[in-house]
């Protein structure tokens, strides 16, 4: 394409020309004739719709009118077949109602006939009850009365046995309280003697306490005399300090070294 | 040196410049140096050339062991043991620790190793030490023994006297 691309192209033939203004000349005929043909329908199509909106006013509002009749005739008429089966379903009611009546004062009749029977057979039974209970109180008033009577002499042989064992448990009471009374004497008799072991123990520790207490003192009195030697040393020592030339020493230390030569010796040939 | 001296049965005796057994090691150290300079001067000698090494090479510690001994430095195999038995000395010397007060001179030291190689052991060698808190004097330990000629140990023998006066300071 590059080079051409600008180059004009040849003139169209005549021909082409021809079919190209019949081509536009028919495009914008059928343009108009179809704007026409849209507006005319337009127009019909509106004609129609106002005319149908008419009828179908007229035709709803008689419809509204027939039907409000039709309905109401059907409401009188249910209304009136209601009202009749609610007044034959009344009088059933009030017939099953008055039978039922008949049925309870018969039923009632019964009962008061079958209750009056039962209260009098209740009555007996209650009184032959009575009776046979009043029997038996008697027959337990009999036995609780021989009962007394057994417990009664039963109770005085334990009164007796009982005075009996008293007396022989205050015997023994009174034993042991003797030997109570011995042990506490004992007791008091150790007591005053450990009393008086404890004064001598007392007396051998406060003697024991003064001997230590001596002996304390005479330890602290070592202690600071062995302090004050310390200190008088250190002070000694401190003011000989470097006062000492090893020269002038040295015929001291070999005379030190003398006394001592003949254990060095010994010691060295070993 | 004799060539018939036995060195096995030789009782060295140091010169008072040999103080302690470290000095010993290098009059040992020492020997063996001059031996083997000598056995080079002997071979150069052999092959003819000429050799300086005179016997003022020898080091004064060795000439003086050698005077103290009356020894001399004989043939290669007499020096050989010399040296072996100045090692089997090394091993068995007596040594004597000494701690003193301060620092001590050269000259001291060897005054106490001349007194204690006369009194003690003819063969004794001294380890010094120093300890400040001996104050004056010394501290001698043996191989068995210790003795305190210190101003310490002195001061704490009189504690006893010392205490006695502050005793009877306080009763006053």
């Amino acid at each position: 394409m590059g080079i051409f691309q600008n180059k004009s192209q040849a003139d169209a033939p005549p021909s082409d020309e021809l079919s190209q203004g019949m081509q536009e000349f028919f495009d914008g005929y059928f343009r108009e004739l179809n704007e026409r043909g849209r507006a005319h329908f337009e127009h019909e199509m509106q004609q129609y719709a106002t005319e149908f909106k008419k009828e179908l006013d007229t035709t709803v509002a008689r419809t509204g009118i027939e039907l409000k009749s039709y309905l109401t005739q059907r409401i009188d008429e249910q209304i009136a077949s209601h009202a009749e089966v609610i007044k034959a379903a009344q009088d059933d009611a009030v017939k099953a109602i008055s039978q039922n009546v008949e049925s309870l004062h018969t039923q009632y009749h019964e009962l008061s006939l079958v209750l009056e029977e039962q209260f009098t057979q209740s009555a007996n039974a209650v009184k032959k009850t009575q009776s046979t209970a009043i029997d038996a109180m008697h027959k337990s008033a009999d036995n609780l009365a021989e009962q007394q009577r057994i417990l009664s002499a039963s109770l005085q042989k334990t009164v007796a046995r009982q005075d009996t064992q008293l007396m022989e448990s205050f015997e023994e009471s009174t034993r042991r309280l003797n030997e109570m009374k011995s042990a506490q004497d004992e007791a008091l008799a150790v007591f005053e003697k450990n009393v008086a072991a404890l004064e001598a123990q007392q007396e051998q520790i406060t003697t024991k306490l003064q001997q230590t207490i001596e002996r304390q003192q005479s330890a602290m009195v070592d202690g600071f005399e062995n302090n004050m030697v310390t200190i008088v040393e250190h002070y000694l020592l401190g003011a000989l300090g470097e006062a000492y030339d090893l020269n002038a020493q040295l015929p001291a230390i070999i005379k030190q070294m003398e006394q001592k030569k003949d254990a060095m010796v010994q010691d060295m040939t070993l | 040196m004799s060539e018939s001296r036995d060195y096995s049965q030789l009782t060295v005796t140091f010169p008072s410049a040999i103080v302690s057994r470290i000095d010993v090691a290098r009059l040992i150290q020492a020997i063996e140096l001059c031996d083997q300079r000598m056995v080079a001067s002997e071979m150069r000698r052999q092959g003819g050339i000429s050799d300086a090494t005179q016997t003022a090479d020898i080091p004064e510690v060795v000439q003086s062991f050698l005077a103290a001994n009356q020894l001399t430095m004989g043939a290669s195999k007499e020096r050989q043991a010399l040296l072996r038995a100045l090692e089997q000395t090394k091993k068995s010397l007596p040594v004597i620790h000494v701690t003193f007060a301060a620092e001590v001179t050269r000259e001291v030291l060897e005054q106490v190793v001349i007194w204690l190689r006369t009194h003690i052991h003819p063969q004794a060698v001294v380890e010094a030490g120093v300890q400040p808190a001996l104050i004056a004097g010394v501290y001698v330990r043996t191989t068995n023994q210790v003795y305190d000629f210190s101003l310490r140990g002195a001061l704490q023998g009189g504690r006893s006297i010392l205490k006695k006066e502050i005793g009877a300071l306080r009763s006053v």
